[in-house]
């Protein structure tokens, strides 16, 4: 799969500005959200590569972002990984359940993230 | 990258590999559709739901209902309620009642399937479900509709809009928000 552009979505600043920092060293171009609600209309409208994802955010969680992305006719297609500190294997079955490609657990490296993208 | 016919679809570079896939609990990769298949509710070609197991009872609700799926965690109990409401759990500072529907139900737990809490609501309203296993995405064809509903314990009662037979099980889909919200009425009187 041909990646380049790809979905940050982290309601952590630090976390974003992270993930931000080691996709667009790869040299990869990023669209950031800070919420689901956001996420899933940068989702539609911009029709990422990639979503990356926390799942740990406030009103939509990124479980509800994935299976919102994932089961819109208009997005998908797009692959979602999911980053989280929600590290358990119930955590990781559910977030299969809700249609991710692929689980990353906080405190990552920039080595794991990249290979999950270079994984599609 | 393709979803392989298997336990796992995506096992390869993730961390999804080394997934727990108990062969007595649902699994994943015979329920997952595939990518190239359409949820057609209005074309009544196939439904989706999220199917939970509570003991011998087998019930499917709106897909998307789920918030998250945990383990039990450690509740506080609280007195005057019923013995169905299990407590409630402190969940990173969101406090979460616990209920065991399986026991308003007045049905057993089964015993060879790890429990879990399925949580369902938004962020300020969550309420979490105790189930026998992980609750899995299930879709069922029109043929698999049942044209007669099976039999129901009292407490599911004008909460049942449909029924299916898949699996040699007969899937009782429910309108769970209306039931939570009967629970909560009858957590709220007096009587228990």
């Amino acid at each position: 799969m041909n990646v380049k552009r790809i979905l940050v979505v982290d309601d952590s600043d630090t976390d974003l500005k992270n993930l931000q920092q080691i996709v667009l060293g790869a040299g990869y171009s990023v669209i950031t959200a800070k919420n689901g609600k956001d996420a899933v209309s940068l989702a539609k409208s911009e029709h990422p590569d990639v979503v990356l994802l926390d799942v740990l955010m406030p009103d939509m969680n990124g479980f509800q972002v994935c299976r919102a992305i994932t089961s819109d006719d208009a997005t998908k297609d797009i692959p979602v990984i999911l980053v989280s500190s929600k590290g358990e294997k119930t955590d990781k079955v559910w977030g299969q359940e809700q249609g991710a490609r692929g689980f990353v657990t906080k405190p990552y490296t920039s080595d794991q993230i990249l290979n999950e993208l270079r994984a599609l | 990258m393709e979803m392989e016919n298997s336990v796992l679809p995506h096992e390869s570079a993730s961390e999804f590999a080394g997934t727990p896939s108990c062969p007595t609990e649902p699994q994943l990769g015979d329920t997952v559709a595939a990518p190239d298949e359409v949820y057609s509710e209005a074309g009544t070609h196939s439904v989706e739901r999220l199917a939970i197991q509570l003991g011998s009872l087998h019930l499917l609700c709106a897909p998307d209902i789920g918030r998250e799926v945990i383990l039990p965690p450690p509740v506080s109990q609280l007195p005057h309620t019923p013995t169905w409401l299990v407590g409630v759990a402190n969940v990173r500072g969101t406090m979460l009642p616990v209920l065991d529907l399986a026991l308003a139900c007045g049905i057993e737990h089964q015993e060879r399937l790890r429990r879990y809490v399925l949580v369902i609501g938004d962020s300020a309203d969550q309420i979490g479900l105790l189930v026998d296993g992980l609750p899995v995405l299930r879709r069922f064809e029109t043929a698999e509709r049942l044209n007669n509903l099976p039999p129901q314990p009292p407490m599911l009662d004008g909460h049942v809009h449909d029924a299916y037979a898949q699996g040699g099980k007969e899937w009782i889909d429910v309108n769970i928000k209306g039931l939570l919200d009967r629970i909560g009425e009858l957590i709220a009187t007096p009587s228990h």
